[in-house]
């Protein structure tokens, strides 16, 4: 462990001195073998080197809060040394007991394994889907493109990012794109007045190609997280195909609208928003969520940490408190299965924890059957969920 | 390496690629910088051992997954609490070195940004968060040709920081605190 870390600090700084356009041939070839040992190095490779091109600094604390920690460990240190030790050997104990009760269950119930199942769930595949004004539609794989057919914009695809440029000349007539985003996949819409909307995956997004009169609006099926650029003169409205309204100035929020949840949610990271829903408008501040149930018509106002309802646009799948239906269904939007439960109890219960997004659907079965005590059988695409 | 003041300038560079390694694999929320004290804390104790600084850093990371792996397994058993981390009762290695390195990289280059002219720093970071030179020009009201200037020297500079052995210049650096 100790050398593979060694090595790895040396690539490390192989990375940074690349960054910086300063390698020499020698690390270039060092770095370059590196690269092509592993898939998995590859995508480290380009999550650093995007961050560092396009991101903020992201240091936690200032240097002054940093000596001010050091000044409280010296303060504390000699304290906790004693406690630290009292108590370190007592966890190992537990520690080593815990492992090994897990590691005798494991090999008991080894070969009994899930072999029948006969095709493995995996990630759905599939390209997010441009629908133009005109009717015509435009499959967005992943590489550069100019979408033409538009002639009252300037349409660029990036990745996994779409962006639409203000043309400098007055608008007409405001016509309409939709992006429609497939199972499993995910996507980024900067639009005309420079608003960024994340789409998660089985989404739906309409929007007009360059906004006039004064307001912006735009129609929203499934989950979207939303950047809206600041315009006071110009309120922002996400429509929902039931009837709720989200009006904003310019704000960071989360929405959640999928047809077949009984519940849109509203969840406001920064700035103020306003729920426009039947009966009553609703103003929201950060970290508090609004969620409106459409069978019973009613409204529930609750704290929350935002930051877990938008994590899934960072490729994370964080629950905290959920009941398992409620996780399921989540899944059921990156995987293709069925889900059914022997026995009602199951649905209900709950989870907090933290996936990522792109895990085998074997190692999050798992997990869960793991950490929850339930039982999980997968036959083809049939998954049940019972009690252990 | 001994002394107390080594101590100390390691606790400063260190101290946020460890709360940001800890942050990303608690997956937030948690008291980061209490559990950060505690590595640091182990560290110390063993910091007259250490005879190279790749081993206080190597012995740093160690702790910082080991403290987090017995954290993330209480949480698992006093809650039902799923980590994307704790995969069949480990922490993946191969997980472990790719949060290593995002925390090294990224710290070896800000120290190196750290350490360039004020107003060349300064251009560097703006540039880095997407800003074109007109911008860069305006938000510090330098004319474009300087921002062009100290941009080219900045880049220059940050070559000759990292061009060389980086590991010698930190020590040297270490020991003249």
């Amino acid at each position: 462990m100790k050398d593979d870390l060694i090595g790895t600090f040396k690539i490390s700084r192989l990375v940074a001195a690349d960054l910086t356009g300063s390698l020499d041939d020698s690390g270039r070839r060092e770095l370059d073998a590196w690269l092509r040992e592993a898939d998995e190095n590859r995508v480290i490779y380009r999550e650093i080197k995007e961050k560092f091109t396009k991101g903020k600094r992201e240091w936690l604390y200032s240097e002054k809060q940093v000596e001010q920690q050091l000044a409280i460990f010296h303060k504390y240190r000699t304290k906790k040394t004693a406690r630290v030790l009292g108590v370190w050997w007592r966890y190992v104990a537990v520690a080593v007991l815990l492992f090994s009760v897990a590691g005798i269950l494991r090999w008991q119930m080894d070969g009994e394994g899930r072999k029948q199942s006969l095709v493995p769930i995996e990630i759905a595949q599939g390209n997010a889907m441009l629908v133009l004004s005109t009717g015509e539609r435009i499959a967005l794989v992943d590489t550069l493109q100019t979408v033409c057919g538009e002639s009252s914009a300037d349409i660029q695809v990036s990745g996994q990012t779409i962006s639409y440029r203000e043309e400098n000349k007055p608008v007409q007539e405001q016509v309409y794109n939709t992006l429609v985003v497939p199972r499993a996949g995910e996507f980024k819409v900067e639009l005309a007045d420079g608003t960024k909307v994340w789409l998660n995956a089985l989404s739906e997004l309409r929007y007009p190609v360059q906004f006039a009169g004064g307001l912006r609006v735009v129609y929203l099926k499934g989950e979207g997280y939303f950047e809206v650029a600041s315009d006071s003169e110009k309120p922002f409205i996400v429509k929902t195909f039931v009837n709720v309204d989200i009006k904003v100035l310019g704000t960071k929020f989360n929405v959640s609208a999928y047809e077949n949840d009984v519940d849109v949610t509203t969840t406001l990271a920064e700035g103020s928003v306003e729920v426009i829903l039947p009966n009553e408008r609703v103003r929201i501040s950060p970290d508090e969520q609004l969620v409106f149930n459409k069978e019973e018509n009613s409204c529930l106002l609750r704290e929350v940490d935002a930051s877990i309802y938008s994590a899934w646009k960072n490729g994370l799948f964080i629950f905290e408190d959920q009941r398992l239906e409620q996780i399921m269904e989540q899944l059921k939007r990156w995987y293709e299965m069925d889900v059914f439960y022997s026995g009602e109890e199951v649905r209900n219960y709950r989870f907090s924890g933290d996936l990522k997004k792109y895990d085998s659907f074997e190692k999050i079965v798992k997990m869960l059957e793991e950490v929850a005590g339930v039982k999980i059988d997968i036959k083809g695409k049939c998954v049940t969920i019972g009690a252990k | 390496m001994s002394g107390g003041n080594n101590f100390d300038a390691f606790f400063k560079s260190f101290f946020n690629p460890i709360c940001s390694f800890i942050e990303r694999v608690m997956g937030g929320a948690e008291d980061v910088t209490d559990l950060a004290q505690d590595v640091f804390l182990k560290v110390f104790e063993r910091w007259k051992e250490f005879d190279s600084e790749e081993n206080a850093k190597a012995f740093l990371f160690i702790s910082a997954r080991n403290l987090c792996f017995d954290r993330l397994r209480r949480k698992q058993a006093e809650s039902n609490y799923v980590s994307r981390y704790l995969q069949e009762n480990e922490f993946k290695t191969s997980v472990f070195l790719q949060e290593v390195m995002r925390q090294e990289t990224f710290r070896i280059l800000y120290s190196a940004i750290d350490r360039l002219p004020e107003q060349t720093r300064q251009v560097i970071l703006l540039g880095l968060d997407g800003n074109s030179n007109q911008e860069v020009s305006k938000a510090l009201g330098v004319s474009i040709n300087t921002v062009k200037t100290l941009k080219k020297n900045g880049y220059a500079a940050l070559r000759e920081i990292l061009s060389k052995d980086y590991l010698i210049l930190l020590l040297i650096l270490l020991g003249e605190f």
